[in-house]
């Protein structure tokens, strides 16, 4: 037997596998667009690899031509690094199950960062700082929060409709609560009779609608399309109604202004970028503000947009663009794009901010709305064994280091970069082999989370709170 | 349009189906080329010659699942290609790299190869998948039956390099264990 015989053996694996693979990665892609919605996780990882995967996927770099400012060429991110490591609790020293859900372990690490276990036992989801657990056969299903290590079960409402869309009926259902004026979220987002996919996000500010995303085809097909729902009368509108979004084709994503009053639809797999203002019934491709095509844009306020384009040697071209007034400005070009081969370059997140990772690995915050940049001291990022990740409200970024010798996720150390307080915060962790740690995100704006399991199948959040 | 009725196309003879599956599966079929080939040129050659076994496998043949019996189609092709260039030729491409990778699950001096019929092999490696977690076994299926890129894989999944490597490592050896175990390779004495 030879690599080749296998490589033909391994070219029969069945038919649903194959597709499986495929499929997978896509809804990988298509949960990465909720990015101010409750991200609801199917299987273990599966949520920290969508949210680093809107870091991932948009890997950029950046070097020369910059309009940086020169007040913050030197400015500095202060570093800290917290000398008492983080030591995970040993299974032998926790206390016995008590309730389905309780937080056992409790722990200030020189004032600075405090971390909680929660054992959860039962199936959940969680996100935005709550946890959903799920009920016996679906009944007694609700959210829970967690405050200074107390977890209150909150009022779960459930709402179900039938909305058919171009001859396909999807089947809607969903829980919500509604917590300090938000509206959080969980749906399975699948329409078992016909493979469509959809899903429900909050709305920035408003407690009566959230929007409710369809999607239709598969593949090459894939084609999504986002509505308003109001959750009083279930009456479903047309958000992009007169704009002619309707005539677009393979919409992957659509991710809207904090006013929810233009969006930026992507088709195609970024082929195709298209802006819509709702209020004045535009519908313009971001290509003609550029004077080129363009592989992504987003929004850094209601007024403005930060676009880019990379070139056959993956150097990016960014502007600005001011659609009010049909202004482009050209904010950077040749920035090259982060690789893990060169180790040098931007890493996009999707908001305001970026990483820059120097050759000689200095790496640096870049705001894209001022153009300027800081040092962050005491970071030299590697994407070979790190990753960052930014929180919803664009404060702060995660940074975790991985040990790859181990099994599982094995996070050796956590950091905070809080951009409003200008500070690197890091964290040492030891005993991260005792559970099998499987993912890594932020759990709200300030607490990051790892969900971990143990060799029974117990599962375990724990929570670290950075308070840099 | 629907897969099902691409397929009554090639069953009624008519040259739209070839159109049709252009349209819905062309770039499906050029991006598992490409990924072996490395080539524009030859990539387009082997999804067209792609098009021409479709034409001549329905029917007989209906299948159930079109986009999957079109990738098989390209990717058995690739491969031919592949092995039919000059040695000195075979650069570039994905392929190498898997050849070189998959030597991982072929036993050293210590054990003794059997004669596997590629069918009994595929069997044992159908089985093996399922031993696997989910996660492992969609990236085991990207490398080595899409022929995608590491970096490609990173993306598709958000993780890191040495993350798909190492997933893809311990997958291997995992593999060569369950090959011996169900007798595809024999220890020496």
């Amino acid at each position: 037997m030879t690599a080749y015989n296998l490589l033909d053996a391994i070219g029969m694996i069945n038919d649903e596998d194959i597709l499986d693979a495929k499929e997978a990665v896509r809804t990988v892609v298509n949960h990465m667009t909720v990015r101010h919605g409750f991200v609801v996780r199917k299987r273990g990882r599966r949520t920290t690899i969508c949210i680093a995967a809107v870091i991932a996927i948009i890997f950029g770099s950046f070097v020369t031509a910059m309009a940086v400012n020169e007040d913050f060429r030197y400015a500095v991110y202060s570093f800290f690094h917290i000398s008492t490591p983080d030591v995970g609790l040993p299974e032998e020293d926790e206390p016995k199950q008590s309730n389905d859900l309780e937080v056992i372990y409790e722990t200030d690490i020189e004032n600075i960062v405090n971390v909680e276990y929660i054992r959860i036992n039962g199936n959940f989801d969680y996100g935005r700082g709550l946890i959903y657990l799920h009920g016996e056969a679906g009944d007694g299903s609700a959210f829970y929060t967690i405050k200074n290590g107390q977890l209150e079960k909150l009022k779960t409402n459930e709402t179900s409709l039938a909305y058919t869309w171009k001859g396909t009926e999807y089947d809607i259902k969903f829980s919500w609560c509604e917590e300090d004026g938000a509206i959080y979220i969980y749906s399975t987002g699948k329409e078992p009779a016909n493979d469509a996919f959809w899903y429900v996000s909050p709305v920035n500010g408003r407690t009566d609608v959230v929007t409710l995303t369809i999607s239709f085809g598969r593949q090459n097909d894939y084609s999504e399309y986002t509505f308003f729902l109001n959750l009083n009368t279930q009456e479903v509108t047309d958000i992009f109604d007169g704009c002619g979004v309707d005539q677009l084709s393979g919409i992957t994503s659509t991710v809207f202004s904090k006013d929810m009053s233009k969006a930026i639809i992507t088709c195609g797999n970024g082929t195709s970028v298209y802006y819509c203002d709702m209020n004045t019934k535009t519908l313009l491709m971001v290509s003609e503000f550029t004077g080129m095509p363009v592989n992504a844009a987003w929004f850094l306020d209601d007024n403005t947009i930060f676009s880019y384009t990379v070139d056959e040697n993956s150097k990016c071209t960014c502007w600005h663009i001011f659609p009010s007034t049909n202004e482009c400005t050209l904010l950077f070009t040749d920035l090259p794009i982060y690789s893990r081969t060169s180790g040098n370059g931007i890493i996009f997140t999707g908001t305001r901010y970026g990483l820059y990772v120097d050759l000689d690995k200095t790496t640096y915050m870049y705001d894209f709305k001022t153009g300027s940049r800081a040092i962050v001291e005491g970071l030299a990022y590697s994407g070979e064994d790190a990753t960052v990740i930014m929180n919803a409200n664009g404060t702060k970024m995660l940074y975790a280091k991985f040990d790859y010798t181990a099994d599982s996720l094995a996070i050796s150390q956590l950091g905070v970069i809080d951009i409003e307080k200008g500070m690197f915060t890091i964290l040492e962790r030891k005993g991260y082999e005792i559970r099998d740690e499987a993912a890594v995100s932020w759990f709200d704006n300030d607490r990051i989370s790892i969900l971990a399991t143990n060799s029974s199948g117990e599962k375990y959040l724990y929570l670290y709170s950075f308070t840099s | 349009m629907e897969d099902n009725r691409i397929v009554d196309l090639y069953w009624s003879r008519s040259e739209n189906a070839i159109a049709e599956t252009m349209t819905k599966y062309g770039k499906y079929c050029y991006t598992i080329a490409y990924n072996i080939l490395a080539n524009n040129e030859d990539a387009n050659e082997i999804v067209n010659d792609t098009y021409m076994g479709a034409w001549n496998s329905m029917p007989p043949h209906r299948p159930s699942v079109l986009s999957t019996f079109l990738g098989k189609i390209t990717r058995c092709l690739s491969i031919d290609k592949w092995r039919a260039r000059n040695t000195d030729k075979r650069r570039g491409g994905e392929i190498v790299l898997v050849i070189d990778e998959l030597y991982d699950c072929i036993p050293d001096g210590n054990s003794v190869e059997l004669e596997v019929e590629t069918a009994e092999l595929a069997k044992m490696i159908n089985n093996f998948i399922k031993t696997i977690p989910l996660t492992e076994k969609r990236v085991f299926i990207c490398r080595y039956w899409y022929l995608d890129s590491i970096p490609s894989i990173c993306r598709q999944f958000g993780f890191t390099n040495s993350k798909v490597k190492s997933m893809l490592y311990r997958t291997r050896r995992k593999l060569l264990t369950y090959l011996k175990k169900e007798g595809a390779y024999l220890d020496s004495l």
